[in-house]
């Protein structure tokens, strides 16, 4: 859930673990959901599962939102087959996350939990998840070619529109908001994404073998409301 | 013994009276706590972020890890941030302080804590404890934030 006071210079953007940051690329940029934890223990899972004697192992990915005790997520269980390339290992990384966002942005945007938060597919959501998709499996200094501009400049955007968790995109594609001028009315708009970060496609062929469905994920699994109750809020 | 009676029956009602005005009054008072008291956390439980300073009593006693309680330098003009786990995003706290902090302090009370540093590929320099616990400083700006994130 992003906030104005959230918003940070575009210098810091490379090293913040949290803040808001505005992209004439890829629209608002929610740093905490861009830093790949999700996908740097996901890779590591799959680096483990390939060194095991079994030819399959089981992969376990999953979101969740807690509230000082209370948890609830959606989590989604996959068993590969062992001998996957790097460039396969990262095309099944992305499916999975790309499956959970939707399905845990979708619980968020859900009651009860709107009710307590409007993060469901909050603009910048699905984006940032990508990028911190991207961040991992491709390591550079994306910022720059990301087109950030100055946190004066960001403020005024968000005064202007209001606040980001109004709009909802259930794309992972950029939502921009565009600079607001005098004389013309200006409402957010779909961008494109750019080449690099278009680069691996998300795993959908599931007629080889190579992964099975042991669990997928649905708008009920891995709900949980107690600690450690469930995949999703292990 | 009807003296005895007469002498004695006034002083009875009284003593039961004052027994129940005095259990009326304790659970009124313990009534008004629990609500005073879900008044003053329930915000911050059922939120999935917030910030606040030493000064506000609930968050910061009720709810502050001890990591950074006891931060280095840590005062009443430092903000303190709280995020909840909210799908790719970590949980933590994360401590803004009113302005530049020695950054060699905040790392002997990271290595003091148990943590080691590691290289970040995606953020940079960090310190991890037990791989479930990282924690961070980042000294780029006016102001020194040490951070601690959840992993799991």
């Amino acid at each position: 859930m992003s906030k104005r006071e959230d918003i940070i210079e575009p210098e810091m953007a490379g090293r913040a673990r949290r803040g808001l940051v505005y992209s004439e690329i890829l629209g608002w940029i929610d740093l905490g959901h861009a830093q790949g934890r999700d996908i740097i223990n996901l890779l590591e899972e799959m680096r483990r599962g390939e060194i095991y004697t079994d030819p399959y192992y089981d992969l376990v990915y999953a979101q969740s939102m807690n509230m000082s005790g209370f948890c609830a997520g959606n989590s989604i269980r996959w068993k590969v087959k062992k001998g996957r390339s790097l460039h396969e290992r990262h095309s099944i990384a992305l499916a999975l996350m790309m499956q959970v966002s939707l399905q845990f942005e979708g619980l968020q945007v859900s009651a009860p939990y709107n009710w307590f938060t409007d993060s469901g597919f909050s603009a910048e959501d699905l984006v940032s998840n990508l990028l911190g998709f991207y961040r991992v499996v491709r390591p550079m200094n994306y910022f720059p070619h990301l087109k950030l501009i100055s946190k004066a400049k960001a403020l005024e955007r968000w005064d202007y529109y209001g606040a980001v968790g109004v709009y909802k995109n259930k794309l992972f594609r950029p939502l921009l908001f565009p600079e607001p001028t005098v004389n013309k009315a200006v409402t957010p708009s779909y961008g494109t994404l750019p080449s690099f970060m278009t680069a691996i496609q998300p795993f959908n062929n599931f007629n080889k073998g190579v992964v099975e469905i042991e669990r997928p994920s649905s708008r009920h699994d891995g709900l949980a409301f107690m600690y450690g109750s469930k995949y999703a809020c292990r | 013994m009807m003296g005895w009676h007469l002498c004695m029956d006034p002083n009875m009602p009284v003593v039961k009276v004052s027994r129940k005005k005095t259990l009326i009054t304790f659970i009124t008072v313990c009534i008004f706590f629990i609500a005073w008291l879900g008044y003053a956390v329930i915000p911050y439980v059922f939120s999935l972020d917030y910030s606040y300073t030493r000064r506000n009593w609930v968050p910061y006693t009720l709810l502050t890890s001890n990591e950074v309680k006891n931060a280095p330098g840590l005062d009443d003009a430092s903000l303190i941030f709280y995020d909840a786990r909210d799908g790719t995003k970590p949980s933590g706290f994360h401590i803004r302080y009113a302005g530049k902090q020695n950054v060699e302090v905040l790392k002997k009370y990271l290595i003091s804590l148990g943590y080691q540093e590691v290289n970040d590929p995606v953020l940079g320099k960090s310190w991890i404890a037990n791989s479930t616990k990282e924690a961070y400083i980042n000294d780029a700006d006016e102001y020194t934030i040490l951070g601690f994130l959840n992993l799991k």
